[in-house]
């Protein structure tokens, strides 16, 4: 049992540093994808300031590049 | 005379004659009387004897069937004897065998109850364990679910954050003809100062940029003005470089700590008067080697700079959730 704690333990702390990693980049480019979604690349833009969200959609052929720049314009 | 004597007496002698015949008569019938009576006592002795042997022949039978009744008597005395002692040490057994027995039956409550106590402590165990195992799967899960959504902003958005000596942010599809050349810059938050340890880029107004992040704390928003620096440069023909270009980083100093946590997009809350900024500009020489000036081993405040905004984190885990 307390191996089993300590194991638990260690999937906590371990998980930490990939949470935070997850919330940087949620936090440095504003966007929240939709995970659902796997017809197209979609999700939303929050912008705390304004208290606003906008949702994008962009299709799955769409160049990447193109797709990266919008959305960091977005962002 | 005589003759009549002899007369007389040859008339007594005959009287005595006939007296003695009739008694001679007489003893002889007593006498047949008694031979007869002899002889059937005779035969009545003789039945009697031969029932007599008989009855001794019987007799000693009799004794001989008493002497082995005797001794199988004895042996059956001594049979019962030991029986009796074998009864005896058989009760004392038993008695003792039925204390055991109770104190068996005590020995078996006792364990009964103990096993009881165990199977409720074991079923517990295994619930917390059940959880333990479901919360671990969680766990796991929540990690895998982490990864992939790290690994969506790497792939769609072409930025990635790493944590090692500070936190190094890493883009790539900035340069359209090469999308997949890495730039990158790893700053470190130390003391309340944001210090750029290298930057694997020559870029422009540097210093300004980590003043001014010192000042507003928005470390988000340098982010992204740095991935628009990097682009700018990377239309320019600029391409990163294997060696960091960035100076020590140590020029660039705050003397006080910026205020709490703000937003990249909401700088505007700090008081710049709070704030004492010491620029020095540096020459930038790209191929000077770059010393940060920091110990290789940092504090875990360095990563700190990760958690500056826990309330989007959590609105972040909320939309997800919502989402699935």
């Amino acid at each position: 049992m307390n191996m089993k704690m300590n194991q638990i333990k260690r999937k906590r702390m371990k998980i930490k540093p990939v949470k935070n990693c997850l919330s940087m980049c949620a936090s440095v480019t504003n966007i929240i994808p939709d995970f659902e979604d796997w017809t197209s690349i979609s999700g939303m833009v929050i912008d705390r300031n304004k208290k606003k969200v906008e949702k994008f959609e962009f299709e799955r052929t769409e160049s990447p590049l193109n797709v990266c720049n919008k959305l960091w314009k977005m962002a | 005379m005589q003759r009549r004597t002899e007369e007389s007496i040859h008339g007594r002698m005959a009287e005595q004659r006939f007296a003695c015949i009739r008694e001679i008569e007489i003893q002889r019938q007593r006498a047949d009387l008694a031979a007869s009576s002899f002889r059937h006592s005779l035969l009545s002795v003789r039945s009697l004897s031969g029932q007599n042997l008989a009855d001794r022949e019987k007799l000693g039978r009799l004794k001989d069937s008493l002497k082995e009744l005797e001794a199988d008597l004895v042996e059956a005395l001594s049979v019962k004897t030991g029986k009796e002692s074998k009864s005896t040490f058989l009760a004392e057994a038993l008695s003792s065998t039925a204390s055991r027995t109770e104190q068996l039956k005590k020995t078996i409550l006792d364990l009964r109850r103990k096993r009881d106590k165990h199977s409720a402590v074991i079923s517990e165990q295994l619930l917390a364990l059940e959880a333990l195992e479901v919360k671990s799967s969680q766990y796991i899960l929540e990690r895998q679910k982490t990864e992939e959504a790290i690994e969506w902003y790497n792939k769609i958005l072409g930025f990635r954050a790493e944590c090692g000596e500070g936190v190094k942010f890493i883009f790539d599809k900035i340069d359209r003809k090469n999308p997949n050349e890495e730039y990158s810059f790893s700053i470190r938050l130390d003391n309340d100062t944001y210090n750029l340890l290298d930057c694997n880029t020559i870029l422009e107004g540097i210093p300004e940029l980590i003043m001014d992040l010192n000042k507003t704390n928005g470390l988000f928003k340098f982010a992204r003005i740095m991935r628009e620096k990097f682009q700018v440069a990377a239309s320019n023909g600029m391409l990163p470089t294997s060696m960091s270009v960035y100076p020590d980083s140590s020029s660039v100093t705050v003397s006080s700590a910026p205020p709490a946590s703000v937003d990249s997009k909401s700088e505007t809350s700090v008081m710049k008067n709070d704030l004492r900024v010491k620029v020095n500009n540096h020459q930038y020489d790209p191929h000077k080697k770059v010393n940060t000036g920091q110990p290789a081993i940092q504090s875990p405040r360095s990563v700190s700079a990760l958690r500056r905004s826990p309330r989007f984190l959590v609105m972040f885990c909320k939309l997800r959730s919502q989402s699935a």
